[in-house]
Protein backbone atom coordinates (compact mmCIF):
# COMPACT_ATOMS: atom_id res chain seq x y z
CA UNK A 1 0.00 0.00 0.00
CA UNK A 2 1.37 3.45 -1.13
CA UNK A 3 -0.05 7.05 -0.22
CA UNK A 4 0.54 9.81 -1.73
CA UNK A 5 3.84 11.47 -1.34
CA UNK A 6 2.27 14.43 0.72
CA UNK A 7 1.67 12.09 3.32
CA UNK A 8 4.88 11.03 4.25
CA UNK A 9 5.46 14.20 5.32
CA UNK A 10 4.87 15.69 8.42
CA UNK A 11 2.69 19.25 7.64
CA UNK A 12 -1.01 20.56 9.28
CA UNK A 13 -3.59 18.87 6.96
CA UNK A 14 -5.29 22.69 7.57
CA UNK A 15 -4.23 25.82 8.80
CA UNK A 16 -5.64 25.80 12.38
CA UNK A 17 -4.95 22.46 13.26
CA UNK A 18 -4.21 21.65 16.73
CA UNK A 19 -0.61 20.14 17.77
CA UNK A 20 -2.26 16.78 19.00
CA UNK A 21 -5.22 16.95 16.90
CA UNK A 22 -4.95 13.53 14.65
CA UNK A 23 -5.96 12.81 11.33
CA UNK A 24 -8.19 10.58 10.03
CA UNK A 25 -9.38 11.28 6.22
CA UNK A 26 -8.23 13.61 3.77
CA UNK A 27 -9.92 13.05 0.61
CA UNK A 28 -10.03 15.05 -2.31
CA UNK A 29 -12.85 15.16 -4.88
CA UNK A 30 -12.16 12.13 -6.99
CA UNK A 31 -10.66 12.56 -10.57
CA UNK A 32 -14.38 11.14 -11.76
CA UNK A 33 -15.26 14.69 -10.92
CA UNK A 34 -13.10 16.15 -13.66
CA UNK A 35 -13.72 13.83 -16.52
CA UNK A 36 -16.46 16.09 -18.10
CA UNK A 37 -14.01 19.14 -18.29
CA UNK A 38 -11.27 17.11 -19.19
CA UNK A 39 -13.20 16.03 -22.26
CA UNK A 40 -14.52 19.69 -22.66
CA UNK A 41 -10.61 20.95 -22.99
CA UNK A 42 -9.79 18.07 -25.09
CA UNK A 43 -12.35 18.53 -27.42
CA UNK A 44 -11.41 22.20 -27.72
CA UNK A 45 -7.80 21.56 -28.58
CA UNK A 46 -9.28 19.97 -31.24
CA UNK A 47 -11.74 22.99 -32.93
CA UNK A 48 -8.36 24.97 -34.30
CA UNK A 49 -7.47 21.56 -36.21
CA UNK A 50 -11.34 21.15 -37.51
CA UNK A 51 -11.16 24.82 -38.45
CA UNK A 52 -8.46 24.71 -40.40
CA UNK A 53 -9.33 21.40 -41.90
CA UNK A 54 -12.45 22.33 -42.78
CA UNK A 55 -12.29 26.07 -43.38
CA UNK A 56 -8.60 25.62 -45.52
CA UNK A 57 -9.68 27.78 -48.79
CA UNK A 58 -11.23 29.97 -47.34
CA UNK A 59 -8.34 30.76 -44.98
CA UNK A 60 -6.18 31.16 -47.57
CA UNK A 61 -8.08 33.49 -49.77
CA UNK A 62 -8.70 35.48 -46.87
CA UNK A 63 -4.30 35.73 -45.81
CA UNK A 64 -3.84 36.20 -49.77
CA UNK A 65 -5.87 38.89 -49.54
CA UNK A 66 -5.17 40.29 -46.28
CA UNK A 67 -1.80 40.14 -46.39
CA UNK A 68 0.92 40.43 -43.81
CA UNK A 69 -1.94 41.80 -41.19
CA UNK A 70 -4.13 38.64 -41.74
CA UNK A 71 -1.15 36.61 -41.08
CA UNK A 72 -0.66 38.81 -37.73
CA UNK A 73 -4.30 38.49 -36.88
CA UNK A 74 -4.92 34.98 -37.36
CA UNK A 75 -1.04 34.41 -35.31
CA UNK A 76 -3.04 37.29 -32.58
CA UNK A 77 -6.18 34.84 -32.67
CA UNK A 78 -4.73 31.52 -32.59
CA UNK A 79 -2.27 32.68 -29.07
CA UNK A 80 -5.25 34.17 -27.16
CA UNK A 81 -7.32 31.38 -28.11
CA UNK A 82 -4.45 28.36 -26.75
CA UNK A 83 -4.09 30.77 -23.57
CA UNK A 84 -8.37 31.26 -22.75
CA UNK A 85 -7.76 27.46 -23.16
CA UNK A 86 -5.12 27.30 -20.47
CA UNK A 87 -7.22 29.76 -18.46
CA UNK A 88 -9.74 27.86 -18.48
CA UNK A 89 -8.26 24.56 -17.92
CA UNK A 90 -6.42 25.85 -15.20
CA UNK A 91 -9.57 27.43 -13.40
CA UNK A 92 -11.57 24.13 -13.68
CA UNK A 93 -8.29 21.94 -12.51
CA UNK A 94 -8.16 24.84 -9.60
CA UNK A 95 -12.04 23.89 -8.41
CA UNK A 96 -11.55 20.18 -8.58
CA UNK A 97 -8.36 19.97 -6.74
CA UNK A 98 -8.87 22.11 -3.47
CA UNK A 99 -11.88 20.84 -2.81
CA UNK A 100 -10.96 18.79 0.81
CA UNK A 101 -12.80 16.66 2.92
CA UNK A 102 -10.68 16.70 6.55
CA UNK A 103 -11.99 14.25 9.25
CA UNK A 104 -9.83 14.50 12.60
CA UNK A 105 -11.15 13.55 16.42
CA UNK A 106 -12.17 16.36 17.19
CA UNK A 107 -14.72 17.89 13.87
CA UNK A 108 -14.87 17.81 10.47
CA UNK A 109 -13.66 20.26 8.00
CA UNK A 110 -15.00 20.67 4.61
CA UNK A 111 -12.76 23.38 2.02
CA UNK A 112 -14.95 24.33 -1.02
CA UNK A 113 -13.08 25.85 -3.66
CA UNK A 114 -14.98 27.26 -6.40
CA UNK A 115 -12.95 28.63 -9.22
CA UNK A 116 -10.66 30.80 -8.49
CA UNK A 117 -11.73 33.69 -6.25
CA UNK A 118 -14.64 31.57 -3.94
CA UNK A 119 -12.80 29.83 -1.02
CA UNK A 120 -15.31 28.29 1.82
CA UNK A 121 -14.35 26.59 4.47
CA UNK A 122 -16.79 24.76 7.13
CA UNK A 123 -16.39 23.27 10.24
CA UNK A 124 -18.67 21.08 12.15
CA UNK A 125 -17.87 19.27 15.96
CA UNK A 126 -19.02 15.82 16.27
CA UNK A 127 -21.15 16.23 18.71
CA UNK A 128 -23.28 18.74 16.24
CA UNK A 129 -24.01 15.53 13.83
CA UNK A 130 -27.31 14.05 13.62
CA UNK A 131 -27.48 11.74 10.72
CA UNK A 132 -24.55 10.50 8.87
CA UNK A 133 -25.47 9.27 4.95
CA UNK A 134 -23.71 8.17 1.34
CA UNK A 135 -25.18 7.95 -1.87
CA UNK A 136 -23.63 6.43 -5.21
CA UNK A 137 -25.01 7.16 -8.16
CA UNK A 138 -24.43 6.30 -11.92
CA UNK A 139 -22.42 4.43 -13.80
CA UNK A 140 -19.41 5.75 -13.32
CA UNK A 141 -19.09 6.85 -9.43
CA UNK A 142 -20.25 2.69 -9.35
CA UNK A 143 -17.63 1.54 -11.47
CA UNK A 144 -14.61 3.96 -9.54
CA UNK A 145 -16.27 3.61 -5.93
CA UNK A 146 -17.35 7.25 -5.99
CA UNK A 147 -20.29 8.95 -3.64
CA UNK A 148 -21.87 11.78 -1.89
CA UNK A 149 -21.35 12.31 1.76
CA UNK A 150 -24.48 14.25 3.70
CA UNK A 151 -23.96 14.88 7.30
CA UNK A 152 -26.87 16.54 8.69
CA UNK A 153 -26.12 18.39 12.00
CA UNK A 154 -28.67 19.70 15.23
CA UNK A 155 -29.67 23.32 15.20
CA UNK A 156 -28.78 25.90 13.21
CA UNK A 157 -25.28 24.13 12.15
CA UNK A 158 -24.99 23.69 8.18
CA UNK A 159 -25.85 20.48 6.75
CA UNK A 160 -22.76 19.20 5.02
CA UNK A 161 -22.96 17.76 1.20
CA UNK A 162 -19.61 16.59 -0.32
CA UNK A 163 -19.45 15.79 -3.53
CA UNK A 164 -17.71 13.01 -5.49
CA UNK A 165 -15.84 11.73 -2.74
CA UNK A 166 -13.22 8.00 -3.26
CA UNK A 167 -14.64 4.88 -1.23
CA UNK A 168 -17.83 6.85 0.56
CA UNK A 169 -18.84 3.19 2.43
CA UNK A 170 -15.57 4.00 4.23
CA UNK A 171 -15.95 7.83 5.09
CA UNK A 172 -19.36 6.99 6.19
CA UNK A 173 -18.27 4.59 8.49
CA UNK A 174 -15.38 6.37 10.18
CA UNK A 175 -17.49 9.59 10.53
CA UNK A 176 -20.24 7.44 11.77
CA UNK A 177 -18.21 5.74 14.41
CA UNK A 178 -16.71 9.34 15.51
CA UNK A 179 -19.90 10.70 15.85
CA UNK A 180 -21.07 7.66 17.88
CA UNK A 181 -18.39 7.77 20.25
CA UNK A 182 -18.85 11.57 20.78
CA UNK A 183 -22.20 11.87 21.54
CA UNK A 184 -21.52 8.83 24.21
CA UNK A 185 -19.22 11.26 26.08
CA UNK A 186 -15.85 9.69 24.91
CA UNK A 187 -12.96 12.09 24.94
CA UNK A 188 -11.66 13.53 21.67
CA UNK A 189 -8.11 11.88 21.88
CA UNK A 190 -9.55 8.74 22.47
CA UNK A 191 -11.75 8.21 19.37
CA UNK A 192 -11.01 5.77 17.08
CA UNK A 193 -12.89 4.29 14.08
CA UNK A 194 -14.09 0.44 14.42
CA UNK A 195 -13.52 -0.73 11.21
CA UNK A 196 -10.22 -2.39 10.05
CA UNK A 197 -10.01 0.54 7.90
CA UNK A 198 -9.07 3.56 10.51
CA UNK A 199 -8.62 6.48 7.40
CA UNK A 200 -8.37 7.64 4.47
CA UNK A 201 -5.28 9.55 3.19
CA UNK A 202 -5.52 10.59 -0.38
CA UNK A 203 -7.72 7.37 -2.27
CA UNK A 204 -5.58 4.75 0.04
CA UNK A 205 -6.94 3.40 2.79
CA UNK A 206 -5.63 3.19 6.48
CA UNK A 207 -5.36 -0.27 7.78
CA UNK A 208 -5.75 -0.96 11.23
CA UNK A 209 -2.18 -2.19 12.64
CA UNK A 210 -0.04 -1.09 10.21
CA UNK A 211 1.76 1.91 9.96
CA UNK A 212 0.26 5.78 9.76
CA UNK A 213 1.46 8.08 7.23
CA UNK A 214 2.89 11.12 9.07
CA UNK A 215 0.44 13.77 8.29
CA UNK A 216 -2.27 11.55 10.11
CA UNK A 217 0.03 12.68 13.29
CA UNK A 218 -0.56 9.74 15.22
CA UNK A 219 2.66 10.37 16.82
CA UNK A 220 4.51 13.00 19.34
CA UNK A 221 2.32 15.99 17.69
CA UNK A 222 3.16 18.19 15.22
CA UNK A 223 5.95 20.06 16.69
CA UNK A 224 7.73 17.34 18.11
CA UNK A 225 7.70 16.09 14.08
CA UNK A 226 8.76 19.50 12.90
CA UNK A 227 11.50 19.36 15.35
CA UNK A 228 12.31 15.84 15.20
CA UNK A 229 12.52 16.49 10.94
CA UNK A 230 14.55 19.79 11.02
CA UNK A 231 17.20 17.55 13.14
CA UNK A 232 20.60 17.87 11.34
CA UNK A 233 19.27 20.18 8.71
CA UNK A 234 21.63 20.98 5.93
CA UNK A 235 21.70 24.23 3.72
CA UNK A 236 20.08 23.06 0.58
CA UNK A 237 22.61 22.76 -2.40
CA UNK A 238 21.15 22.08 -5.87
CA UNK A 239 19.00 24.39 -7.42
CA UNK A 240 15.46 21.99 -7.04
CA UNK A 241 16.52 22.38 -2.99
CA UNK A 242 16.97 26.04 -3.10
CA UNK A 243 14.22 26.57 -5.10
CA UNK A 244 11.70 23.82 -3.06
CA UNK A 245 13.10 25.84 0.19
CA UNK A 246 12.19 29.27 -1.10
CA UNK A 247 8.75 27.76 -2.44
CA UNK A 248 8.22 25.86 0.95
CA UNK A 249 9.59 28.99 3.46
CA UNK A 250 7.74 32.06 1.57
CA UNK A 251 4.46 30.31 0.37
CA UNK A 252 3.67 28.61 3.38
CA UNK A 253 3.56 31.84 5.94
CA UNK A 254 2.46 30.17 9.08
CA UNK A 255 2.56 26.45 7.96
CA UNK A 256 6.33 26.78 7.74
CA UNK A 257 8.13 23.21 7.20
CA UNK A 258 11.55 22.23 7.59
CA UNK A 259 12.48 19.85 4.93
CA UNK A 260 15.37 17.34 5.26
CA UNK A 261 16.33 16.72 2.38
CA UNK A 262 18.43 13.32 3.34
CA UNK A 263 15.79 11.96 4.57
CA UNK A 264 13.84 12.63 1.86
CA UNK A 265 16.93 11.23 -0.38
CA UNK A 266 16.70 7.86 2.07
CA UNK A 267 13.14 7.08 2.44
CA UNK A 268 13.07 7.36 -2.32
CA UNK A 269 16.11 4.92 -1.72
CA UNK A 270 13.95 2.56 0.05
CA UNK A 271 11.32 2.90 -1.17
CA UNK A 272 12.69 2.27 -4.97
CA UNK A 273 14.65 -0.75 -3.28
CA UNK A 274 11.57 -2.13 -1.99
CA UNK A 275 9.56 -1.69 -5.34
CA UNK A 276 12.45 -3.55 -7.22
CA UNK A 277 12.16 -6.37 -4.73
CA UNK A 278 8.13 -6.46 -5.14
CA UNK A 279 7.23 -5.74 -1.26
CA UNK A 280 5.12 -3.46 0.13
CA UNK A 281 6.28 -0.27 0.40
CA UNK A 282 4.30 1.33 3.08
CA UNK A 283 6.89 -0.19 5.85
CA UNK A 284 10.03 1.27 4.11
CA UNK A 285 8.66 4.42 3.55
CA UNK A 286 8.61 5.83 7.21
CA UNK A 287 12.01 6.52 9.34
CA UNK B 1 0.05 48.36 -37.98
CA UNK B 2 3.06 46.06 -36.96
CA UNK B 3 3.64 48.33 -33.77
CA UNK B 4 -0.09 47.79 -32.58
CA UNK B 5 0.15 44.02 -33.27
CA UNK B 6 3.09 43.79 -30.89
CA UNK B 7 1.13 46.43 -28.47
CA UNK B 8 -1.86 44.14 -28.03
CA UNK B 9 0.00 41.08 -27.82
CA UNK B 10 2.20 42.39 -24.78
CA UNK B 11 -1.16 43.66 -23.23
CA UNK B 12 -2.82 40.31 -23.62
CA UNK B 13 0.55 38.69 -22.60
CA UNK B 14 0.31 40.82 -19.14
CA UNK B 15 -3.25 40.19 -18.35
CA UNK B 16 -1.92 36.21 -18.91
CA UNK B 17 1.09 36.35 -16.82
CA UNK B 18 -1.67 38.52 -13.89
CA UNK B 19 -3.86 35.35 -14.29
CA UNK B 20 -0.52 33.03 -13.65
CA UNK B 21 0.36 35.05 -10.60
CA UNK B 22 -3.02 34.49 -9.11
CA UNK B 23 -2.49 30.33 -9.59
CA UNK B 24 0.96 30.86 -8.39
CA UNK B 25 -0.89 32.22 -5.21
CA UNK B 26 -3.55 29.46 -4.85
CA UNK B 27 -1.09 26.72 -5.61
CA UNK B 28 1.67 27.80 -2.64
CA UNK B 29 -1.23 28.75 -0.01
CA UNK B 30 -3.62 25.75 -0.76
CA UNK B 31 -1.57 22.91 -1.08
CA UNK B 32 0.14 20.17 0.55
CA UNK B 33 3.68 19.72 0.03
CA UNK B 34 4.47 16.90 -1.46
CA UNK B 35 1.25 16.89 -4.04
CA UNK B 36 0.83 17.58 -8.04
CA UNK B 37 0.01 21.07 -7.04
CA UNK B 38 3.53 21.94 -7.91
CA UNK B 39 3.93 19.68 -10.72
CA UNK B 40 1.05 20.86 -12.73
CA UNK B 41 1.95 24.37 -11.68
CA UNK B 42 5.26 23.99 -13.83
CA UNK B 43 3.13 22.10 -16.79
CA UNK B 44 1.17 24.66 -17.35
CA UNK B 45 3.88 27.45 -16.69
CA UNK B 46 6.05 25.40 -19.34
CA UNK B 47 3.13 25.14 -21.85
CA UNK B 48 2.38 28.85 -21.17
CA UNK B 49 5.32 29.79 -22.51
CA UNK B 50 5.84 27.77 -25.72
CA UNK B 51 2.16 28.91 -26.61
CA UNK B 52 3.59 32.88 -26.32
CA UNK B 53 7.70 31.98 -27.83
CA UNK B 54 5.96 30.56 -30.44
CA UNK B 55 3.74 33.28 -31.41
CA UNK B 56 6.07 35.92 -30.90
CA UNK B 57 8.59 34.50 -32.76
CA UNK B 58 5.55 33.73 -35.88
CA UNK B 59 5.05 37.67 -35.28
CA UNK B 60 8.89 38.57 -36.24
CA UNK B 61 8.93 36.06 -38.96
CA UNK B 62 5.92 37.59 -40.43
CA UNK B 63 7.32 41.09 -39.74
CA UNK B 64 10.59 40.48 -41.51
CA UNK B 65 9.01 38.43 -44.23
CA UNK B 66 6.68 41.27 -45.27
CA UNK B 67 9.42 43.52 -44.72
CA UNK B 68 11.34 41.80 -47.10
CA UNK B 69 8.40 41.65 -49.52
CA UNK B 70 7.90 45.63 -49.77
CA UNK B 71 11.56 46.27 -50.35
Amino acid sequence: MRYPRFAYIPQPAFVNQQDDERVFIIARRHFVDFIGYAIIIFALLLVPILIVTIGYQGIGQAIATGGAIAYDILILVSAVYFMLLMVVAMTSWVGYYYNLLIVTDERIIEVAQKGFFSREMYELAFEQIEDVSYHTKGFLNTFFEVGDIEIQTAGTARNFYVRRIPYPQIVFRIIHDLARQARSGVKDKERMPESEIIGLIGSQPVLRGTKTPAIMNFGAGLSAHRDEYSQNLKRPKTLREKFDRWWWAHMKGEQLIYVNYEFEAERARKLKEARRQGQVSSDVSKK
Amino acid sequence: MTAVVFILFFIIVIIYAIFTMVLFYHVGRYSFIGDISKRVFAFYVGTSAIIIAVAFVLLILNHILSLNAIS
